[in-house]
């Protein structure tokens, strides 16, 4: 089987656009969170989100719906970072795209539904374009001209992570050389009036593993990862980032809105994928976790670290960047990958911004406002728990870093 | 590395009835479509296949407090799936069974419902058990739930393909020994907001789609619901059980273009049969969209590598295009693997692809199959499945 190595990557979220800009918004624990100011928020009581500023969004293809668009923007930074497609060293069917979206292009579908009696026909389809979760891969594959494999992923928060995940099974069954892995979100009503309903607003803070947390914010946003088959990736020269070593994913079959308490499931992805990376416990040194910020999610989240890590457990750097980007549901695995990826080549763990009086419950190391350095760790992890109980794993290692 | 993927329970409910054999007799009549909804105003109307009722088997699987709280597309996957898990012998699968589902739209009913409900009691008041249900993996999360499988779960959606690229994630997870049971399941519905939907944007063919006429230029819908409970020679070994067909191989390619239609068909049809190795196979079963260009592109290009004589069968043309719900392909494919002789009234043939053009088809003791589905957004996947010898 190939070795599968990351070779490029992108991001936009509500702290900018360009890793060289988000990077050190992170590690100093930026939040750029306010009222969200897109049309149709202002009847919500508690608004405040992650709003990517229009400003960088000036130059996106306005055919293209929300979520496409910032995706659009984080997958032309990776293509570009990689130098994926210079010198035609592939043919477009060496390359796949593996997308993973939340409510896709719903933010658009709400206008057409709502005026859909009054104007029938005569409204304008192009709105609908992006409305199927497929849209974004099918039009990233038509920009870049690719023909491998082309799938698209929507299980809701694990979407783009569990898209990483088959991107790279892809390219150890040598189905594709290369996958441009990519998750994009845009706020919608429906997604914001879904969190409302549940009670998951956050009214204030987004607050994970805070004693006094209160729930999420929503976020959106883009992120972009190229993976290659290493042998390619050497042949032509690639700047390489780190290997993607193993990933698991499971199902909680507890419930289809909470995770369950002990974070069973959560292990089990865990297990998986540090099995398939031929790692022990004690080889992981940071975790960027799910950490939504929701009274049950960061308990389980917790219980499951400390289930499969035993004593190392209070060893291992962790923290959720949600507490910076808000969460951006399909696209926050391929954001919170990003971060890992780039923690791991700069080592250096960003913090958890917002987290003042640790829940006695949660009681590991969430880097609590202070990103940290981390030299010498070689293998990280990205975690993420999802709705309808799905749970994804991710290892990243630095090249040659098995148990070194 | 596993050796091999085994297909051992298959369930299919469609607008054909509720079985693989009311799909096959259905194929030796004409076609018909049930539902008729109004679109545009009200001023059209378009006929689609719409699924016939489900409710005996589904209160065999689902108990009527917990009915009230899933969606129609939830429903839909549990019946499926628990009809399969019976259909392979299984009152419960393994504990690490996983569930992958293949949809194009997901449950755009729920949606509906929800965001409308929203608008008419406020924003902040919303329901919050219609919620949790437009997640497109709501329907394989209840299907965990429902069956306790807490093995690996996922949702692809990529159109008319979604069925078969969940076949290939669930091959690759049990080769990779990830799984030794995966449950595949494809389901599509159609919504009054989907169906306006796909007609303004020009998708959809007018009410009166008879077999007398020829192929249009649009489609014809349908919705159904395929489940496939696939295993490894291992599991099946441990349990003792025979499977009902193998599966030999999955393969796509992509290419697209947007807005979403059907383009460089020739191109990725070609990929995939020759990464398929589909020289020589016994039968063929292809998508079929109803638009009269695509389809007769699609079986133009597989006729480059297949003899004219090749038995092929549309059941498409008898359901409606159902997108996420093409696994119907390889039900279909898995019951003739396991008939000695079949009749079938085949709509449209290799040469002349027209809707009108009926014709007999006869299959007797098939070894394989393949299955070639096309989608619009472009691309294509295939599928080999073998006969248990």
């Amino acid at each position: 089987m190939s070795k599968v190595v990351v070779t490029g990557l992108g991001i936009i979220c509500c702290l900018g656009k360009n890793v060289h800009n988000v990077w050190p918004r992170l590690l100093t624990g930026e939040t750029r969170f306010q009222p969200i100011s897109l049309p149709g928020f202002d009847t919500f009581v508690n608004r405040i989100g992650g709003e990517v500023d229009s400003a960088d969004l000036a130059d996106a293809n306005p055919a293209l719906s929300r979520h496409a668009q910032l995706a659009h923007i984080a997958a032309a930074e990776a293509v570009s970072d990689s130098g994926l497609l210079a010198d035609n060293y592939y043919t477009p069917d060496d390359i796949g795209v593996f997308a993973g979206v939340g409510a896709a292009g719903m933010l658009e579908a709400e206008d057409w539904l709502a005026n859909r009696d009054g104007t029938g026909r005569h409204f304008p389809s192009v709105r609908l374009h992006g409305y199927p979760a497929s849209s974004l891969a099918d039009s990233l594959c038509a920009e870049y001209g690719l023909a491998g494999s082309k799938l698209s992923v929507a299980t809701a928060c694990s979407s783009s992570l569990t898209a990483l995940g088959l991107g790279f099974d892809h390219i150890r069954h040598g189905r594709v050389k290369a996958a441009v892995v990519l998750g994009g979100e845009g706020l919608s009503r429906l997604t914001y009036g879904g969190f409302h309903a549940l009670r998951s607003i956050a009214p204030q803070k987004c607050q994970p593993f805070d004693q006094n947390r209160l729930g999420i914010f929503l976020g959106e946003g883009g992120g972009c990862l190229i993976l290659e088959e290493y042998d390619a990736a050497v042949a032509r020269g690639a700047k390489i980032y780190c290997e993607v070593s193993g990933w698991g994913l499971s199902s909680d079959g507890y419930h289809m809105t909470a995770p369950e308490p002990d974070g069973k499931g959560a292990v089990q992805a865990m297990e998986i994928a540090l099995h398939q990376s031929g790692l022990i416990p004690a080889d992981i040194g940071y975790i960027n976790l799910h950490g939504t910020g929701t009274i049950h999610n960061d308990l389980a989240e917790t219980n499951g670290v400390k289930a499969v890590f035993k004593e190392h457990a209070r060893k291992i750097l962790l923290s959720s960047t949600k507490a910076m980007t808000g969460h951006c549901l399909g696209a926050a695995g391929a954001i919170e990958s990003v971060f890992t990826v780039l923690a791991l080549h700069h080592e250096y763990c960003p913090q958890t911004a917002s987290l003042y009086t640790p829940d006695p419950a949660c009681d590991l190391n969430y880097l609590p406002r202070a990103s940290q350095p981390c030299q010498g760790v070689r293998h990280m992890m990205n975690n993420v728990l999802a709705f309808g109980g799905n749970n994804v794993a991710v290892v990243f290692s630095r090249m040659g870093g098995l148990h070194g | 590395m596993a050796d091999s993927v085994y297909i051992s329970g298959v369930s299919c409910l469609s607008s054909c009835g509720l079985t693989t054999v009311d799909l096959l007799n259905a194929m030796q009549g004409l076609p018909q479509w049930p539902g008729t909804i109004q679109v545009g105003r009200g001023k059209h109307d378009v006929s689609y296949g719409a699924l016939c009722d489900f409710s005996k088997p589904l209160a065999r699987f689902v108990k009527p407090l917990k009915r009230r709280k899933l969606s129609r597309l939830s429903r839909l996957a549990v019946t499926a799936a628990g009809l399969a898990l019976e259909d392979a012998g299984l009152a419960k699968p393994d504990p690490d069974c996983g569930v992958v589902l293949g949809t194009a739209f997901g449950s755009t009913s729920q949606s509906e419902l929800f965001y409308l409900d929203m608008l008419k009691v406020g924003a902040v008041k919303g329901n919050p058990g219609l919620f949790p249900e437009t997640v497109p993996n709501s329907p394989a999360g209840q299907v965990s739930l429902a069956f306790g499988m807490r093995g690996p779960s996922t949702t692809i959606c990529q159109q008319s393909l979604s069925s078969e690229l969940g076949l290939m994630t669930a091959f690759d997870l049990i080769a990779d020994g990830k799984a030794q049971q995966v449950m595949v399941i494809g389901v599509e519905e159609m919504s009054g907001g989907l169906l306006s939907g796909l007609w303004s944007c020009g998708g959809l063919q007018d009410a009166g789609c008879g077999v007398s006429r020829p192929l249009r230029k649009r489609m014809v819908v349908g919705e159904a619901v395929v489940a496939m409970l696939l295993e490894s020679s291992a599991a099946l070994a441990r349990r003792k059980k025979a499977a009902l067909a193998k599966l030999i191989s999955v393969h796509a390619a992509g290419s697209a273009r947007w807005p979403a239609a059907y383009t460089d068909i020739a191109r990725s049809v070609q990929r995939v049969a020759t990464l398929t190795k589909v020289n020589g196979v016994d039968c063929v079963i292809p998508s079929g969209s109803f638009i009269q260009d695509v389809d007769q592109q699609h079986l133009n290009t597989l006729l480059q590598f297949l003899a004219k004589e090749t038995p092929m069968l549309v059941p498409e043309y008898h359901t409606g295009a159902l997108f996420g719900a093409g696994l119907i392909k390889q039900a279909l494919g898995v019951a003739l693997l396991n008939l000695d002789n079949f009749m079938a009234r085949g709509v449209g043939s290799w040469v002349d692809m027209h809707y009108d053009s009926l014709y007999q088809e006869r299959f007797s003791k098939i070894s394989n199959v393949y299955t070639s589905a096309i989608t619009a957004g472009g691309g294509c996947a295939g599928t080999v499945l073998q006969r248990i010898s």
